[in-house]
């Protein structure tokens, strides 16, 4: 009994330790990123000769400034209420909008004529690294980068490019500044002149800037936006019913060879296209393939499963005129599209899912109201044409899709004497954010 | 023969006529020999006078008896020296010269005579004073001569306890004289009014030499007389009655004399040297344990100092007999620098004090008790070598060079420099600083507090107040010397543990080095640091307090807790489980440990209150919230090898030494019981150290989690079973010798083992000397405060705000109100989202001018890039990023409501009513005589 008692507290710490080692300890620290309402929205849409926008919002603003680019910028009044959806010609130039309003989701489309040609893209708004595919640098086709500072500080942008052969060594393609308040166009034969096909990525290094692409070439003119960073499970599309030809043109920009697998999700449900199983990607290049006809007329997205991160677009040609629709992941919230900008009626809408989803249309007039909706099933692995027709009521301006928790990829096309793609993607209702909190003192 | 002697004296062939006044009061003790000496004088006075001040002993007696009723002048109880004198010396018939006497000065057979023969020796000689040795040891010298220092101390030019070799015996010119024996021209006395009766009983002297000097005379010393003097009033060995001078009249006289008789230009900068000087003897007092002094002073400066009228007109009066420059007898004051050396002499003396030498041997010091024998002797005897007369010493010296090399590379840096890293902010600017925490009801760091300023910042700020301008001084020193100040006082504890020198020495060496080993001092965890210095202050005071459960102890015991407390709160914790655990044995303690808790929680002040709203934040120690280890298998060994986890611990195997020896010290029966006691308290640190590697806190606002440090309770852990070997090793006497050579080997190997490795790791990294680098060094200007941002998206992002360098040791643990914070929290939220305009202009109301990301990932960067009013500036690190809002709104300040001040002044206040009424109070020597006598 003694010798217990005399033990008892070299038993009681090693008890403790025990205790220590045994059970475990707190949890991780790491938050998840956070959904915030956007209370500011800032896009840039170039202007030029036969263009006009359209800027709409999901929920009305508080207040909208819209200006012309330029030391000398003007207020566009006719664009200035954030309550309704408005268009003005942009004639005078590219224009700068800033909208507020908490969850506003203010979103702008541009297009027009071009010649004989049809251009229409959404207006982008900050990038942080933006990818275009199927460029060149010739005299026949020359596409031409602009970027536009949306804030009152100055921007820096670095470029780089790729070609069918590597990597291509630009002239003055680090530290691209671009003033505040300006709209600068950099032509891709001044970063590298002779090269028939290229794939340039736009990082933002400082300030806000936003980026496309202005497209010129004997097949037509296209204002291209963005497509985000590669990634290995790309999709492209949805793309609309079309026999027009389409080539799919890819970059790997790692210094490692791939392969990319293809698979098509038509209407029916997802396919292996004949003639398409494999796109080999070799490294730091762009690869352009032509889509077989397999893929059917009907509405068709891909998806591709790549060994590594690529992106792309599709273009697609024929009568005259081009568009394209470039690489995009499948993303949850409300997207919108007007159901005409630059005189050209939106005339597909095409809705994609990996998962299946279940959308909500609606179409609504110009100050908001609801004046039809549209329930569309989309099921796992399809690619769906959205009737129009239902919803083209009285008044109806513009069509808002609402996925809230299933994720799908929209296209909306618009055409008539040639045409042109815009990608839907969600309005900037909520931004992902950090989960911010106040941190401890430290040195 | 004659004819010879007035060769000699050529005074002797017209005597100069002299009339001799004693002044006695209550000298029975001393009169005697006093009188005795008076007849054996070879040259006496011609006249004899005197005074009795109100003897109530046998003194009036005796010089009744010895010179008769019609010599004696008797004065009322209350009057001084200086007006006794001068009722004697109008009772006296006109002589010559006038010797002045006391009834506790013995005088040679010749010192008159003496006396006359410097006297006479020239025409403008007034004032001639005797060499005067300590009676009754009659060896050491008392005065040959006086002076007076600029802060009013008293000068004699002499060592302590001199003894006089005849070093002294030449005459030489001097400011003044020490009235017992003083022989004073009667003119002279006439003409300059003779001694200031505002002087009743000190300074008189010195007033009169002064004043002497001035007019023109010289103050000479002659050695060849010789008077031995007992001090009674100055040593406060005169029993003290009603109507006596109080005890703080001696200051009281010394600013007086120097006021009244500086030059007149620098009376001003005089008055204010002594006021300055009297507040720092009165800390100094303080410190020093010495309330009364420290009353005193208090009461000298109210009766001087903050009486200039009396000044001036004293002064005036003064100026008639003035003869003189001041630059012409500057040569009789002592050098400027004289106080300091003094005061520096008064240091040395406090620091050996602190040691406490394990031996002492004293030599030449003077002394108030003895034998009385004039023949008692110091016998010189041969030392032994300085490392057995002074172990204790040699081992204090040794951990301190140890440190100091230990710290090589902190002691000095760069310009603008500070000790600093882990969780050590820099010390901040002046000790000021550390005072505005604690009395101010608003503060300035980011986005203004109002909050109450720590406990600690209160501790350090009194440390640092010598300091003013250098208080990481006083910082460096509490962490760099960590572990001799932690040996020092487990020393003291020792001596009341174990009667065995060398154990004891070993056991408090291994404990000042287990400070280090643990990790603490690496890690700049000051607050563990000060807690484990006090902690064997704590189980000192509370062993005293099981022995006399007192309310004095009780209370000092919690102001002692409360310091500790103060930097670890969780000491406060550990030590109220310990106490109510001892109050569940011994129920007579009850009411001393109350009132040692009751003080340690109304001293920790509103502080306490703050965090206890808040009681995980008991684990957050004085310093940078930075995080412990948490549980685990690795952390369980190094908790129970007594290390605290992180960088800087030493190898766990000298840790292992002392659990096996701990163990160990269980098996001896005879001390089994006291042994089990000392694994009972370290269980308790074990137990503490267990449940904070299970806690974590919050710093208030903050999210992020932080483990707790446990460094002091593993100090406990250690301690305890330091104290459980200590207990045990006398047993190891009785073994085998090599039994015992081997297990002294062993714990020989933890102190020496863990010195070595301290040594040559050094206790640098992750605490360096740098300059503050909080923000890039071109926004700590700025007038508003800049935003930190740390994280990623994924992760999640940290925000705080610092005010110009950042946070310093204090500020660290103040908050911002919630409402500024939680507005801040929201705009930052919006600013990595999707910033806009308005999101600045409300960092702009909130007083932020920049944004500093130290360490963000591109994703956050680019979104804090895209805000508008948000301009890119360059930063001064890679990898960082700032940015300045353009606006120019400047930082915030919070409104504190007045009555936090005076909170907090309150708070200071009981600090210093706590120490004071605890204080172990040097009674006076007139006390403790009387008391003996009684």
């Amino acid at each position: 009994m003694r010798r217990t008692v005399t033990a008892l507290p070299v038993l009681l710490a090693v008890l403790l330790a025990t205790l220590v080692a045994v059970v475990p300890g707190g949890g991780d620290d790491t938050r998840a990123p956070l959904d915030v309402p956007v209370e500011v929205t800032s896009y840039a849409c170039p202007g030029g000769p036969g263009r006009s926008v359209v800027l709409s919002q999901v929920e009305p603003g508080d207040e909208a400034r819209v200006v012309t680019q330029g030391d000398d910028a003007e207020p566009v009044d006719e664009l200035l209420d954030p309550q309704v959806s408005r268009s003005a010609d942009t004639g005078r130039g590219d224009l700068l909008v800033r909208q507020s309003g908490a969850g506003s989701g203010a979103v702008g489309h541009t297009g027009g004529r071009s010649g004989e040609t049809l251009v229409a893209q959404r207006c982008p708004g900050i990038v942080d690294e933006a990818w275009f595919v199927d460029l060149a640098s010739t005299s026949s086709h020359d596409s031409v980068l602009v970027l536009s500072n949306l804030a009152d500080a100055p921007a820096v942008v670095d470029l780089g490019l790729w070609g069918p052969e590597g990597q291509v060594e630009g002239v003055g393609t680090s530290g691209v500044v671009v003033d505040p308040g300006e709209v600068r166009r950099v032509p891709m034969t001044e970063l590298a002149a002779g090269e028939e096909m290229l794939a340039l990525r736009v990082e933002r290094q400082r300030g806000a800037v936003a980026a496309v692409v202005e497209d010129a070439s004997p097949r037509g003119r296209e204002v291209l936006a963005g497509a985000p960073a590669p990634t290995r499970s790309p999709s492209l599309g949805p793309l609309a019913a079309s026999d027009d030809d389409r080539v799919l043109t890819l970059v790997n920009p790692t210094a490692t060879s791939g392969r990319a697998r293809v698979e098509a999700l038509g209407p029916d449900g997802p396919f292996a296209p004949e003639g398409l199983d494999e796109v080999e990607l070799p490294s730091a290049s762009v690869t352009s393939v032509a889509l077989p006809e397999t893929l059917g007329e009907g509405p068709v997205s891909l998806v591709l499963d790549s060994d590594v991160p690529v992106t792309g677009s599709v273009r697609t040609s024929g009568s005259g005129d081009v568009d394209a629709v470039v690489a995009s992941a499948p993303w949850a919230g409300d997207a919108l599209v007007p159901t005409a900008v630059g005189g050209a009626p939106l005339t597909d809408l095409v809705v994609a899912s990996p998962e299946g989803a279940v959308v909500t249309l609606e179409g609504r007039s110009e100050s908001g109201e609801v004046v039809a909706t549209q329930q569309l099933e989309v099921p796992a692995g399809t690619s769906r044409q959205v009737a129009l027709d239902e919803l083209d009521g009285d008044g109806v301006v513009e069509i808002v899709l609402r996925s809230p928790d299933d994720r799908v990829s929209a296209t909306g096309t618009f055409g008539r004497g040639g045409r042109a793609s815009v990608t839907l993607l969600p309005a900037p209702v909520t931004a992902l954010g950090a989960d911010v909190r106040w941190g401890r003192p430290r040195l | 023969m004659e004819d010879v002697e007035e060769q000699v004296r050529p005074w002797l062939s017209l005597p100069p006529t002299v009339g001799a006044v004693l002044v006695t009061h209550d000298g029975a003790r001393w009169l005697p020999k006093v009188l005795e000496s008076f007849a054996a004088l070879t040259y006496g006075p011609t006249a004899w006078r005197v005074v009795d001040v109100a003897s109530t002993d046998e003194g009036a007696t005796m010089v009744r008896a010895s010179f008769g009723e019609e010599r004696i002048t008797y004065a009322p109880s209350g009057t001084g020296f200086s007006a006794a004198v001068r009722r004697g010396v109008e009772a006296l018939p006109p002589t010559d010269w006038i010797w002045l006497l006391h009834d506790d000065a013995v005088l040679e057979p010749g010192a008159l005579a003496a006396l006359l023969d410097e006297a006479t020796s020239s025409s403008d000689v007034a004032v001639v004073g005797p060499k005067i040795r300590e009676w009754p040891s009659l060896r050491r010298l008392v005065e040959v001569g006086l002076s007076i220092t600029a802060t009013g101390a008293r000068e004699t030019g002499l060592e302590p306890g001199e003894p006089d070799a005849g070093q002294h015996d030449a005459p030489r010119d001097v400011l003044a004289v020490n009235t017992a024996g003083m022989l004073v021209r009667r003119d002279v006395w006439d003409e300059l009014g003779g001694l200031d009766e505002a002087l009743p009983l000190f300074g008189d002297d010195v007033d009169l030499g002064w004043r002497v000097a001035l007019a023109g005379y010289r103050t000479r010393t002659a050695p060849a007389a010789v008077a031995f003097h007992a001090e009674a009033s100055r040593r406060g060995v005169r029993p003290h009655r009603a109507g006596d001078p109080p005890a703080w009249e001696r200051r009281r006289a010394a600013l007086r004399t120097v006021l009244v008789n500086a030059p007149g230009r620098r009376v001003p900068w005089t008055w204010t040297r002594l006021l300055l000087g009297s507040m720092l003897r009165f800390l100094g007092f303080l410190v020093a344990r010495d309330p009364e002094s420290a009353g005193d002073e208090l009461l000298a400066v109210r009766s001087v100092l903050l009486r200039p009228g009396e000044v001036r007109r004293v002064r005036r009066e003064r100026a008639a007999t003035r003869r003189v420059p001041h630059r012409d007898i500057a040569h009789l004051f002592p050098p400027f620098w004289l106080p300091y050396r003094h005061g520096w002499d008064a240091f040395r003396d406090l620091v050996a004090g602190l040691v406490r030498p394990e031996t002492v041997e004293s030599v030449g010091r003077r002394s108030t008790s003895g034998s009385g024998d004039p023949d008692d002797t110091d016998e010189l005897v041969e030392l032994p070598p300085l490392w057995q007369r002074r172990p204790w010493l040699l081992t204090v010296l040794a951990l301190t060079a140890a440190s100091v090399l230990a710290a090589r590379e902190l002691w000095t840096g760069p310009q603008g420099s500070a000790l600093l890293g882990g969780a050590l902010p820099p010390a901040p600017a002046d000790a000021g600083q550390w005072w505005g925490l604690v009395l101010t009801g608003a503060h300035d760091v980011g986005l203004g507090s109002t909050t109450f300023g720590p406990t600690f910042a209160l501790l350090l700020a009194v440390l640092a107040t010598p300091f003013w301008g250098v208080p990481g001084a006083v910082v460096s020193v509490l962490v760099l010397l960590s572990v001799p100040l932690a040996g020092l006082s487990a020393h003291r504890l020792g001596r009341i543990l174990t009667p065995h020198r060398r154990q004891r020495i070993v056991w408090a060496s291994t404990y000042g080095l287990s400070v280090a080993a643990l990790g603490a001092v690496a890690q700049g965890r000051v607050g563990t640091v000060v807690a484990l210095i006090v902690l064997p202050v704590i189980v000192n005071t509370a062993l005293q307090l099981i022995e006399r459960p007192t309310w004095q102890v009780g209370l000092r015991l919690g102001i002692w807790i409360a310091v500790g407390a103060a930097f670890a709160p969780v000491l406060l914790t550990m030590c109220a489980v310990a106490l109510v655990a001892l109050v569940l044995l011994e129920r007579r303690l009850l009411r001393s440990v109350v009132v040692a808790l009751g003080a340690a929680v109304l001293l920790l002040g509103p502080w306490a209150l703050q965090r206890a709203l808040r009681p995980r934040l008991l684990w957050w120690e004085a310093g940078l919230p930075v995080p412990g280890q948490g549980p685990g298998a690795q952390e369980a060994v190094s908790l129970l090898l007594g290390r605290a986890g992180g960088a800087g611990q030493a190898p766990l195997w000298l840790g292992a030494i002392v659990l096996v020896l701990a163990v160990m010290a269980l098996v001896p029966r005879p001390t089994r019981t006291v042994v089990m006691v000392c694994w009972a308290a370290a269980l308790l640190g074990l137990v503490f150290a267990v449940v904070g590697s299970f806690s974590t806190y919050t710093v208030p606002g903050a999210g992020e989690s932080i483990p707790a440090w446990v460094g002091v309770p593993v100090g406990v852990w250690v301690l305890g079973l330091l104290t459980a070997i200590l207990m045990a090793a006398p047993q190891a006497a009785g073994r085998s010798r090599p039994l015992v050579a081997v297990l002294a080997t062993i714990a020989l190997l933890v102190p020496v083992g863990t010195a070595a490795w301290w040594v040559v790791r050094g206790v640098d990294e992750p605490l360096e000397r740098a300059r503050p680098a909080v923000v890039p060094a071109f926004l700590t200007e700025s007038r508003g405060d800049t935003l930190v941002v740390r994280g990623t998206l994924a992760d999640g992002v940290d925000v705080t705000v610092v005010r110009g360098a950042g946070p310093s040791l204090g500020s660290e643990a103040l908050w911002p109100t919630s409402e500024r914070r939680d507005r801040l929290v929201a705009t930052a939220q919006a600013i990595v989202s999707s910033g806009s305009s308005e999101d600045v202009r409300e960092l702009g109301d909130l007083g932020i001018r920049s944004v500093y990301a130290p360490d963000v990932d591109p994703d956050v960067e680019q979104r804090i890039d895209a805000v508008e009013l948000l301009e890119q500036s360059g930063s001064d690190r890679p990898g960082s990023r700032v940015w300045t809002v353009a606006l120019d709104d400047p930082a915030v300040e919070a409104d504190g409501a007045p009555w936090r001040a005076v909170l907090g002044t309150a708070h200071v206040l009981l600090w210093a009513g706590a120490v004071v009424a605890t204080a172990p109070v040097r009674r006076r020597q007139g006390d403790r005589v009387a008391q003996e006598q009684t």
